[in-house]
């Protein structure tokens, strides 16, 4: 590989996850959220990538323009269009944007280190979005037991996370 | 007084005065302690906003990516995929924890995701290619890319991977790791066993650690860890469907009949099963009651079938 698909590829390593979900968020489509990533990295390999100044603030702010462009072929409502566009021009620092979303991450794939029940609850909580008490009632716990049990995620996934964050 | 409890609280606003005193006790003990539940908020406040977080599939992302530009030279489809590796056929079930239900068929599964089935097995697939074979009344969850629990049993032919990354499955007598093969676990509360069709698997626990090759499986009985000869073909026969006698003592096709359907089969202390009571066929997705209807043909039995339980009262071979 030449220069500039070396930096590409290791771009892609890093982010490639994080801006998928960074256009699911917008798109609300798995396919679509791949596709519209995917040509972003392939325009990259394509032209010069070493002329970008700020890689992670272009790769995120890409991703969304990328995903109005791909709303506006898909002809969403008006306002949506406007929605994210007006998103997109309020945005002042994409650079932080990216580093919170690469934390996501990081927590994301700290996961599958939690014991069983942890990692359990804590997906009910954070990926699937159920509340202390719906996750209680469904286990046949305490709303306590449930909150000891996240605070002890929490304190796993940040001895895990320690030297990466 | 849980301290992981009692700092969560503080961060979603729910402690009560003591919580909150408790923990700003422990944070000023030392400059330590304060950055902790500094950073530990921070990755409460980066978590709170992870609904639907999921994870994509990166090496066949930049296999599509490369082959548009032709940049890289494309690697063939089978250094990646199902269709190269020999797969591992895992049959675990967990005891004790309680799942909730959704059911996704067909849908490539994300982290948090979860299979229940009722009365039938359900197959679908795994994001990272690995196929699973649910059997009824079990039920799995998502907890990594390359990571299940599971309550009940299930059949995986789980795809090799390039990385160090193996699959495991979490039961709640200990962790099966796949070491690249096809085997069986079955966890439950009234039965462990571990069974290896093709390959290798590691199974870890407090006190051991065990590989088993093919052919190998273990048992797990109050405690007790004994490891055997797989020598009876049927014992993935449930994955399959298909159940093959040859000159099987019907006792035996007794003991295989209930691990395939998962019922009990009792034989009332008066029925004298002899040794011309030999069966030679095959049963390729037979009901129970098709099978049982042949058998006592065969054998002159005489049943009472209850739910999940046969009683032979009588037979005459």
């Amino acid at each position: 590989m030449n220069m500039g698909a070396t930096v590409v590829k290791q771009w892609f390593d890093q982010y490639y996850n994080i801006l998928c979900n960074y256009a699911f968020g917008i798109l609300q489509d798995r396919d679509a959220s791949e596709d519209v990533v995917q040509g972003l990295f392939l325009h990259l390999l394509e032209h010069e990538p070493t002329q970008v100044q700020h890689p992670k603030a272009f790769l995120i702010r890409s991703t969304h323009s990328r995903c109005i462009d791909f709303l506006r072929k898909k002809n969403v409502e008006e306002k949506t269009i406007i929605f994210w566009q007006e998103k997109m021009s309020d945005e002042t620092n994409w650079e932080q944007k990216m580093d919170a979303f690469s934390i996501k991450e990081l927590i994301f794939e700290s996961i599958r280190h939690l014991p069983p029940q942890c990692s359990h609850i804590f997906v009910l909580a954070k990926i699937e979005g159920f509340s202390y008490q719906e996750i209680a009632e469904k286990l046949e716990l305490s709303v306590k037991t449930i909150e000891n049990q996240m605070g002890k995620a929490l304190k796993l996934v940040r001895t895990h996370l320690k030297d990466k964050i | 007084m849980d301290i992981f409890g009692n700092k969560l609280r503080l961060f979603s606003k729910k402690a009560t005065p003591e919580e909150v005193a408790q923990v700003e006790a422990w944070a000023q003990e030392s400059e330590e302690n304060l950055q902790e539940l500094k950073a530990l908020e921070a990755l409460f406040q980066a978590s709170e906003d992870m609904k639907g977080y999921q994870s994509f599939d990166k090496k066949l992302a930049w296999q599509k990516i490369t082959q548009k530009t032709g940049t890289n030279p494309v690697r063939p489809l089978n250094s990646w995929r199902k269709y190269a590796a020999v797969a591992a056929s895992l049959i675990i079930v967990v005891a004790a924890s309680i799942w909730y239900t959704t059911t996704q068929v067909g849908v490539p599964s994300a982290i948090g995701q979860e299979f229940v089935t009722s009365d039938v097995q359900q197959k679908f697939d795994l994001q990272d290619g690995t196929e699973v074979n649910l059997d009824a009344n079990s039920s799995l969850i998502i907890t990594g890319y390359r990571s299940v629990a599971l309550r009940g049993k299930a059949y995986f032919k789980v795809t090799k991977s390039d990385e160090n990354d193996q699959f495991s499955i979490q039961t709640g007598l200990g962790k099966v790791t796949v070491l690249g093969t096809q085997f069986v676990v079955h966890s439950s509360k009234e039965n462990f066993e571990v069974a290896v069709e093709e390959g290798k698997v590691r199974f870890d626990d407090e006190s051991r650690s065990i590989t088993l090759k093919a052919h190998e499986k273990i048992n797990i009985t109050d405690g007790t860890l004994t490891k055997q000869i797989i020598q009876n073909s049927n014992e993935f026969s449930w994955v399959s469907g298909h159940l093959h006698f040859d000159n099987t003592p019907l006792k035996m096709v007794f003991s295989d009949l209930q691990r395939h359907f998962g019922i009990e089969i009792n034989v009332l202390p008066n029925v004298q099963l002899g040794n011309e009571c030999l069966l030679t066929t095959s049963f390729q997705n037979e009901s129970l009651d098709s099978i049982m209807g042949e058998l006592a043909l065969l054998f002159g039995l005489q049943f009472e079938k209850q739910s999940k339980k046969i009683i032979i009262k009588a037979a005459k071979c």
